[in-house]
């Protein structure tokens, strides 16, 4: 990988021109285009998207040539596990919203009144189940959270912009759809097994919730 | 127990979202669906050799097509056809071995005449790669090159070697697709169009 970075992302840069560098050392190496991230690193390489279309069509597109660049730079023969993550967020007002909100779902018991010397009911509930053959596996997490930011700007940059601290509590909805089994690069196509993939975790996920 | 499949979110500001914060009895309302927030897709890496003749180095429980791409819904078009051309591919030329072993040789050249006429559908499926109009190529050229003539068993057999490992590995690059053009050729078969082998055997390729 040392020696094959740079072929690497001058190829990948012939694709996106926009590409903004992240992090950049021979073992890691991380690029921002538009609001994906590229990733690759020893073992590992990684496509995360924010805010994604509802399609994921144009994700998977790149996807797929991100990591067709990368296998074929790389001389990847096999990869040990593929991966694909869908986290969704809905946003409360409060923390006790929030976890009033996983509560109402049924997923788990809540007891009565008061426990463990407190009167309040929990927060941050959190249910998790994992699906695992010996190919294939998928993790689903339904949780409370409550998500703090903090940026503090140096003192030159606090003429141009002032300090950010927002706190946002919601509910996330997380599937994490993988294989167990290695798969022979010349059985994947990204793009199609993303789109089976999220037919799987839409057509399956409700009965997650109909406990 | 499988590691998760990692998630770091973007160190930008959080962008503000629009949301009904409000809470009512029942918080997960019926109505407009959302997208997803976050999406990842990763692939661990492993720098393996493959094997001579293009089997895969792996070991242990290997995922087949259908297990890698269980909804039909979500097939691709040309995805879906090479796969159920494949299977009949494949499936005609095992009935076109069991034939020529029995010494059914008319049976045995019915089931290859009509293994031969799934080829151009086939090929029309080549946007799945390279590799895959490479190797459907391949047996094309292979079967003009018999002219008609009925292919021996050995024949036969790289012919159905060739179209299980297609059907397996339907996105192989060039390198895996050559070493299955190399099979057809140690089995005596010309992969090449007849108009490449003519040009590359007459004085004007000299020139």
């Amino acid at each position: 990988m040392w020696d094959k970075s740079g072929q690497l992302w001058k190829s990948i840069q012939e694709k996106w021109q926009d590409l903004v560098p992240v992090y950049v050392e021979p073992r890691k190496t991380d690029f921002q285009v538009g609001n994906n991230r590229l990733q690759v690193e020893l073992e590992q390489a990684r496509v995360i998207s924010v805010d994604p279309e509802r399609s994921l069509e144009h994700f998977a597109r790149d996807a797929r040539d991100f990591i067709k660049l990368t296998t074929d730079h790389l001389h990847i023969s096999v990869y040990k596990r593929v991966g694909f993550r869908l986290v969704y967020f809905k946003e409360f007002k409060s923390r006790a919203d929030a976890a009033a909100a996983v509560f109402s779902l049924k997923l788990l018991r809540l007891p009565d009144g008061k426990r463990f010397e407190v009167e309040e009911p929990p927060v941050d509930p959190m249910y998790s189940l994992r699906w695992e053959s010996e190919k294939k596996g998928v993790f689903v997490n339904v949780r409370a959270e409550v998500r703090k930011f903090d940026v503090e700007p140096s003192p030159e940059a606090a003429r141009l912009m002032s300090a950010v601290h927002s706190e946002t509590s919601g509910v996330v909805f997380d599937v994490d759809y993988y294989t167990v089994a290695p798969v022979e690069t010349g059985q994947m196509d990204v793009a199609e097994w993303i789109k089976h993939a999220v037919h799987v975790i839409a057509r399956d996920s409700k009965y997650v919730f109909e406990a | 127990m499988a590691a998760g499949t990692n998630l770091i979110p973007f160190p930008d500001p959080v962008r503000a979202r629009s949301s009904s914060a409000e809470s009512t009895g029942t918080p997960f309302e019926a109505g407009k669906k959302k997208g997803p927030e976050f999406t990842t897709f990763v692939q661990d890496l492993a720098f393996r050799t493959t094997l001579p003749g293009g089997q895969g180095g792996t070991t242990g429980p290997r995922l087949t097509q259908e297990e890698l791409y269980p909804a039909r819904q979500a097939f691709s078009l040309a995805h879906l056809t090479a796969l159920r051309l494949l299977k009949l591919a494949v499936g005609r030329s095992q009935r076109a071995l069991s034939a020529a072993a029995n010494g059914e040789i008319v049976e045995a050249d019915t089931e290859i005449q009509k293994l031969q006429v799934l080829l151009p559908e086939l090929f029309c499926c080549r946007i799945l790669g390279d590799g895959f109009g490479t190797v459907v190529n391949a047996t094309i050229c292979a079967f003009e090159f018999l002219s008609g003539d009925t292919p021996s068993i050995e024949q036969i057999r790289t012919f159905n070697r060739v179209f299980q490992f297609l059907r397996e590995k339907p996105f192989l690059g060039t390198d895996e697709a050559d070493s299955q053009v190399e099979l057809l050729e140690a089995a005596q078969l010309n992969p090449y169009p007849a108009e490449l082998t003519d040009f590359l055997s007459s004085d004007e390729s000299l020139r």
